[in-house]
């Protein structure tokens, strides 16, 4: 099978720029500097119809329209590696196994982009990939891959590696720029776009470690190309993430369009020790909890999105069926609550209230009426919150609520855990949801401050 | 004679036992303003250098940025992987996110913190949220070291190896 992002990670030194460079590597770049004007690379883009592979599915070469046409100078490529999205693993396998690939990706995106300096913003939890990743931008200045008149040509750039320090919120694309300017990482307004006014406001381009990574195969073998690999109706290749209850937990990169049921039993090995699959998400935490049936979804951004979820990063988890929706909700639950930056108040008190009203539920001691309190809170924080972070914070909570309705009826009407998972002990959980304080809130963002 | 804020104690510990720490931080620094956007760098230098952020030091960053102290903190606090105070030698990060969750992150936690409270002064045990790490379920990271399927007592004896070698 057809592999681009993954095609070299099994090479013996693969990190290496030998390895690279005995594999293809650097070819795409000298191809595009010496035969290709920067319009002839972007017109390549452009044929291959990618969606941005960091979660919003956003047409990559409309993304570069943007900086193309932006005033200011230096205009920067800010790549995007602060991977944190439960479930999500991609990115970092590609820094640690072939960041030559990525270093590649990121030049030609700041060739047909008209860009001169380079900023890499990896995570700070990824040691080796940062090592990895900024070996391979030292090997591409000794052998004159970056720097001044690369491949003797007039092209010349900088690229910076950097690395984050613990904080979700900053794969956000305006937090991200914040971070990198040494600010706390909270996000900023839209207008202005990053493209217009970006990091240290100049214009920007920020891509995801995976788009940028395919960027060589498109130029060596053409967009329509890299476009046709792609099934039902999808664009490319696409790495998914597989973890959870699944026999062979993996990154698998598959025609984007893979059904859910071909990732998970042809490729995953099914749902581990034989058991029956429950619930399952298609893209990290931010996505929803799905039921068993919806198995056979398309794995794309626009069949998923019609589904009333998100493919985002595509990090598929898989949930067997002695798991509890209530208890894995609770897990992205308190992802959120410890990720919200605190900038906007639904997002950091709703994230709050979510948790809470979970764990009363957890316990056998959530009131009647806890379904609907989930709705609401969730309701206000996809209206209200600031960025993304909240306005997607609610779905995995939410989504359990509508699609296992009857999991959580036992749980609050008649005090059972179905699946045997959650305490049910009757013990008032440590903090309280104060009603009160939850009725203000809710009062507040519909008539005040958010009306 | 009362310091004026933002005003960093210039005497680095010369004579001190610490005074290599701030002299291998200074050439740090120096690399750093070389090229922009090195705030979080220039911290994680502090704490690679002293293991979390020194007073002191934070200053020397301050200054070099034209920063209070008061505005680098406001920065630094932000961000869950900068330590405010003295660590243990070794951090045992534990994930427990959906993932991880799945596959005995609960154990793998609440085995390494029982442990901890006979060690504390040997590693300390943090709750994290996700490492990237989840196609090797459960997972954490022993200081830099990235470790995955592993049961409790497998990720205990890593820990346990990473003190000894500490």
């Amino acid at each position: 099978m057809e592999q681009i992002c993954l095609r070299r990670i099994h090479n013996e030194n693969s990190q290496d720029i030998e390895s690279y460079l005995a594999h293809d590597g650097y070819a795409a770049l000298r191809k595009a500097l010496t035969e290709m004007t920067p319009e002839a690379v972007h017109e390549e883009l452009r044929a291959s119809n990618m969606g941005g592979r960091g979660g919003a599915g956003f047409p990559t070469a409309m993304k570069w329209n943007f900086l193309v046409g932006a005033r200011g100078q230096p205009k920067y490529v800010l790549c995007n590696f602060d991977e944190s999205e439960p479930g999500t693993f991609s990115n970092r396998i590609i820094g640690e196994e072939d960041p030559h690939l990525l270093v590649e990706g990121c030049l030609l995106a700041a060739y047909a982009t008209g860009c001169s300096v380079i900023f890499i913003y990896i995570r700070g939890e990824y040691f080796l990939a940062y090592e990895r990743v900024k070996r391979a931008i030292e090997q591409a200045y000794e052998r004159g891959l970056i720097g001044k008149n690369i491949l003797g040509t007039d092209f010349s750039v900088e690229m910076y590696l950097r690395r984050g320090a613990g904080a979700y919120i900053c794969g956000e694309e305006t937090a991200i720029m914040n971070s990198l300017e040494g600010k706390r990482g909270y996000p900023r307004a839209r207008p202005p776009f990053p493209a217009n006014e970006g990091l240290f406001g100049k214009p920007t381009l920020i891509n995801n470690v995976e788009t940028l990574s395919n960027l060589p195969d498109i130029v060596l073998n053409g967009g329509e190309w890299w476009s046709n690999l792609g099934v039902n109706e999808g664009a490319g290749l696409n790495i998914y993430c597989l973890s959870g209850h699944v026999e062979r937990p993996g990154a698998y990169e598959l025609p984007m369009g893979t059904t859910a049921r071909e990732l998970i039993y042809e490729h995953g090995g099914g749902v581990w020790r034989g058991r029956e699959l429950k619930a399952w998400k298609p893209g990290g935490a931010s996505s929803a909890i799905l039921p068993a049936d919806m198995i056979d979804l398309v794995l794309d951004f626009k069949p998923v999105q019609a589904a009333g979820t998100i493919l985002g990063t595509a990090g598929v988890i898989v949930m067997d069926d002695r798991t509890c929706v209530v208890d894995a909700a609770i897990r992205d639950a308190t992802f959120f609550e410890e990720e919200s930056c605190g900038f906007c108040f639904p997002c950091r008190d709703g994230t709050r209230v979510l948790r809470m009203l979970l764990e009363r539920v957890r316990h056998g001691v959530a009131a009647p009426d806890t379904m609907d309190l989930i709705e609401h809170a969730s309701t206000d924080m996809m209206d209200a919150s600031f960025c993304g972070l909240g306005q997607f914070a609610p779905w995995p909570v939410v989504s359990t609520v509508r699609n296992f309705r009857g999991e959580y009826e036992s749980h609050i009407l008649e005090r059972v855990c179905p699946a045997g998972v959650c305490p049910m002990d009757g013990v008032e959980p440590d903090e309280h949801v104060d009603r009160r304080t939850l009725q203000e809130m809710l009062v507040a963002q519909k008539g005040g401050v958010l009306a | 004679m009362a310091r004026q804020p933002g005003e960093v104690k210039r005497d680095f510990g010369e004579s001190g036992v610490a005074a290599p720490k701030y002299a291998a931080l200074s050439r740090d620094i120096e690399e750093c303003k070389k090229e922009p956007g090195t705030t979080l760098d220039m911290l994680h230098a502090v704490q690679r250098h002293f293991g979390y952020l020194e007073p002191q030091a934070v200053g020397m960053v301050a200054e070099a940025l034209g920063l209070t102290k008061a505005q680098l903190y406001g920065v630094a606090t932000f961000y869950t992987m900068f330590f405010f105070e003295p660590k243990p030698p070794v951090i045992a990060r534990v994930c427990v996110n959906l993932s991880c969750h799945l596959r005995g992150a609960q154990e793998i936690l609440h085995t390494l913190e029982e442990a901890a409270k006979q060690r504390h002064d040997a590693f300390e045990v943090e709750e994290v949220m996700c490492l990237g790490l989840c196609e090797q379920a459960p997972a954490l990271l022993v200081n830099e070291e990235a470790i995955g399927q592993v049961s409790a007592e497998e990720a205990l004896e890593k820990v346990q190896a990473s003190v000894a070698a500490s």
